[in-house]
């Protein structure tokens, strides 16, 4: 059955919220730290404007979602002492957030602002790679992934990074989603150093992305100071990307040319993820489990990523039940 | 041999010589040995007999005046030549407590005078790691390494337990080399690491040029710094439970204020006619605006709106007509009436300008989100209300232009640099360092025709 990502009646909300939503699905991490959380709700589609909600328990969480019925339901990554004034601020969740409509290199056919599940496969990839630099560079754990309903959540609760301020959550996004050019200046005065000889640390994370964004790249994509011919050129020689020939690639691109389009890489690659959410430490976020009303999509905090299917795991009921 | 407190005042045996030498009793005495050090010390300038120092407060405030003054006037130079005299390590250790311990007791740890004293240290270490640099590269790396670890266990570090080095700005966590969150600094560590991915590349060179003696002197100096700013701290938080502060210290304090206050006037005396770095209003020159100033004026497309005319263009179109030095200014908490009292150059141009902007965007902002018009006030200083009104003023803060850091984070896609960007940290350094270009140009320009 093809699987149409349109807005959920009313009808269809009522319904979910009534017969199919449960609190036990909402995760652990969030219940575990209720009382310390702000909430917030979006009642009739115009924006998350009934927020500073707190709850003392799952039941009165509960209840007030079943009873209200959301539009949608978000709640803060950040903990409080006084969440209902969103007060002594304690510590905040890293998010990395991708979403699959602003995935600046798309390769389906979808329209400004839609969904496909191209895109969300591509969006799925996304988090695989930002999840193995978090767990695997920087040692980190407690690595939550989320279907958000348009795309995906990572939410880190690992005690490391949560007292981390804005500042360097700007450093680590940077980081884990290679968005800046390496620094290769160095001691010995070697002006010939290349960021892809240097098979670890940062350089290595920054290849792997740019190769990533280079073989996405399509005849549209607009990259800064890079004009059509030279696009067609990267996407003419980027096959020897495939085997991370990057000398070759190089060659034939030219040297300056190269500097250039690294440069526009850097900056698309910051656009991976929306750097604005991992910097603020008071952001909402859609709640786990609830409805996005807006694709008719549940967001499921997700067990096994590398099986994980939206289209199968996140599709509450009564889509199944149009005709 | 060099002595790890000469590089490292956090060292343990810094630490004994503080308590065998920083009794209070001798810190304005006349210091012999310290005298004969400075006079046998190479290359010291000994033509002006009384800008050398006798006593061991005299040598603090010698530390502070060379960071001060030594961009301003090179033939100062050989003044100060002592102090990169590795013997004079023990009386060098005690005169950086002093130095501390003045700028907290009397001013804070978030003063400027703090800022200064940690430039000074910073600037005073990384110009004796650069002397060390004569040293073979094994020789520099064990020095550091037993420098560091006197901080840190360079075999054993989380990248976590530097948050704070990181967030002093001066070390990017993309500069270290990280492996299960672990940080690798020493070349051992490397090999078990790395070693079997590199080939056909002798992988000592390898660890060079990607971390070696590079990264452990930046890593050295942030810490340093941290440190310093932390013992500034604790020193002001005792401070404020001692009855009476020592009165050397607050002698030094004062002459701390009086030399900054000499380099301050210096400063803006070479700065001639030139009436960059002022606070007072200047006309608009559209074509020193940088790159992403220029594309936010010609009009943003739909969500990134908000944040590019309220958070980004109003505190720079403000600032840059009103007061385009306020980063060189050691008061930063500025209202728009000091400089525009009756608000005619903030009606009559910036508002305007502003709206200009948000009226160019697509759709126009003010067309489905008016409420913007309460947040452009309220960036300026105003509170948050429809009218921009004098009364209103101090209700919120006017903000200061967002740095290039921070506006690659939240709007990326404003950030188009271009030559002139190299190396500037903020819109507004652009702009000023832009102006006083053209002006020069301008002005060679000018002597050509004059000279034709």
């Amino acid at each position: 059955m093809e699987i149409e990502l349109k807005p959920a009646s009313n009808y269809e909300r009522k319904l979910f919220y009534r017969e199919e939503w449960d609190v036990k699905q909402v995760p652990d991490f969030v219940i575990n730290s209720l009382t310390s959380r702000e909430f917030g709700f979006d009642h009739f589609g115009q924006g998350p404007n009934d927020r500073y909600k707190t709850f003392q328990d799952s039941l009165r969480l509960k209840r007030f979602i079943k009873a209200k019925q959301p539009f949608a339901a978000y709640c803060s990554v950040a903990f409080y002492n006084t969440p209902k004034q969103r007060k002594g601020w304690q510590k905040s969740e890293l998010v990395f957030d991708v979403d699959a409509k602003d995935i600046p290199i798309r390769t389906c056919d979808c329209k400004e602002g839609e969904v496909c599940d191209k895109c969300l496969n591509q969006a799925k990839e996304i988090v695989l790679m930002i999840k193995d630099v978090l767990n695997g560079e920087m040692g980190l754990n407690n690595i939550n992934m989320v279907y958000s309903g348009r795309g995906y959540h990572v939410r880190v609760l690992d005690e490391n990074v949560m007292e981390a301020s804005s500042e360097l959550r700007g450093q680590i996004v940077q980081y884990v989603i290679g968005a800046k050019e390496p620094d290769l200046s160095n001691a010995l005065g070697f002006t010939s150093l290349q960021h892809f000889i240097i098979p670890y640390g940062y350089p290595k994370n920054f290849t792997k992305w740019s190769k990533y964004t280079i073989l996405h790249l399509t005849k549209e994509s607009k990259l800064d100071n890079v004009n059509n011919r030279l696009l067609n050129d990267v996407i003419k020689h980027r096959h020897f990307l495939e085997e991370d020939q990057w000398g070759l690639f190089r060659g034939k691109i030219g040297p300056i040319r190269f500097n250039k389009v690294m440069s526009a890489i850097a900056r698309v690659n910051m656009n991976i993820t929306d750097t604005k959410v991992s910097i603020d430490l008071k952001r909402i976020l859609r709640l786990p489990s609830t409805l996005h009303s807006k694709v008719s999509m549940k967001s499921t905090l997700i067990k096994n990523i590398e099986t994980f299917d939206p289209f199968d795991d996140a599709v509450p009921e009564f889509v199944y039940e149009r005709k | 041999m060099i002595k790890t407190p000469y590089i490292n005042p956090f060292s343990t045996d810094a630490k004994e010589i503080v308590s065998k030498l920083g009794q209070v009793e001798n810190l304005d005495k006349r210091n012999d040995s310290l005298m004969a050090i400075v006079n046998h010390t190479r290359g010291q300038n000994l033509s002006d007999p009384h800008t050398l120092p006798e006593t061991l407060k005299d040598l603090a405030l010698a530390r502070f005046e060379w960071s001060l003054f030594r961009k301003s006037s090179e033939a100062q130079e050989k003044k100060y030549e002592y102090l990169f005299n590795q013997e004079i390590y023990e009386y060098d250790v005690v005169s950086f407590y002093l130095l501390c311990q003045a700028v907290a007791i009397k001013y804070g740890p978030n003063s400027h005078e703090t800022k200064l004293v940690l430039d000074c240290e910073e600037d005073i270490i990384s110009q004796r790691l650069e002397l060390l640099k004569s040293e073979s590269t094994d020789f520099q790396s064990s020095f550091l390494r037993k420098a560091l670890n006197q901080m840190i266990d360079t075999n054993n570090i989380y990248w976590t337990e530097l948050k704070e080095v990181i967030e002093l700005g001066k070390l990017d966590l993309n500069e270290l080399l990280l492996s299960d969150g672990k940080v690798i600094i020493e070349y051992e560590d490397f090999i078990a690491e790395y070693g079997h991915l590199i080939y056909n590349r002798d992988p000592r060179t390898m660890y060079e040029v990607t971390a070696g003696v590079e990264l452990k002197s930046k890593l050295l100096l942030s810490l340093i710094r941290l440190y310093t700013k932390q013992y500034i701290e604790t020193v002001y938080e005792m401070s404020k439970r001692m009855v009476e502060p020592n009165q050397i210290l607050l002698d030094l304090a004062d002459n701390i204020k009086e030399v900054q206050q000499k380099a301050q006037s210096l400063k803006y005396a070479s700065a001639g006619s030139s009436n960059y770095i002022d606070d007072e209003p200047v006309k608009y020159e559209i074509e020193a605006f940088p790159p992403c100033v220029r594309k936010c004026m010609d009009g943003i497309k739909s969500g990134g709106r908000n944040d590019a005319i309220v958070l980004f263009l109003t505190p720079f179109i403000s600032y840059s007509r009103l007061c385009p030095g306020i980063f060189s200014k050691q008061e930063q908490m500025m209202k728009i009436s000091d400089i525009d009292p009756s608000l005619e150059i903030t009606h009559n141009e910036i508002i305007p300008m502003i709206y200009d902007a948000a009226n160019s965007c697509s759709p126009p902002l003010f067309k489905d989100q008016p409420q913007e018009k309460i947040n452009i006030n309220a960036k300026l200083g105003f509170g948050m209300h429809t009218e921009l009104k004098l009364d209103h003023e101090g209700e919120t803060q006017w903000y200061t232009p967002m740095s290039c850091e921070k506006i690659k984070l939240h709007m990326p896609n404003l950030c188009t640099p271009n030559i002139d960007c190299k190396k500037i940290g903020n819109p507004l350094t652009f702009y000023n360092r832009k102006r006083r270009i053209m002006k020069k140009d301008n002005s060679t320009q000018q002597v050509k025709k004059d000279g034709d």
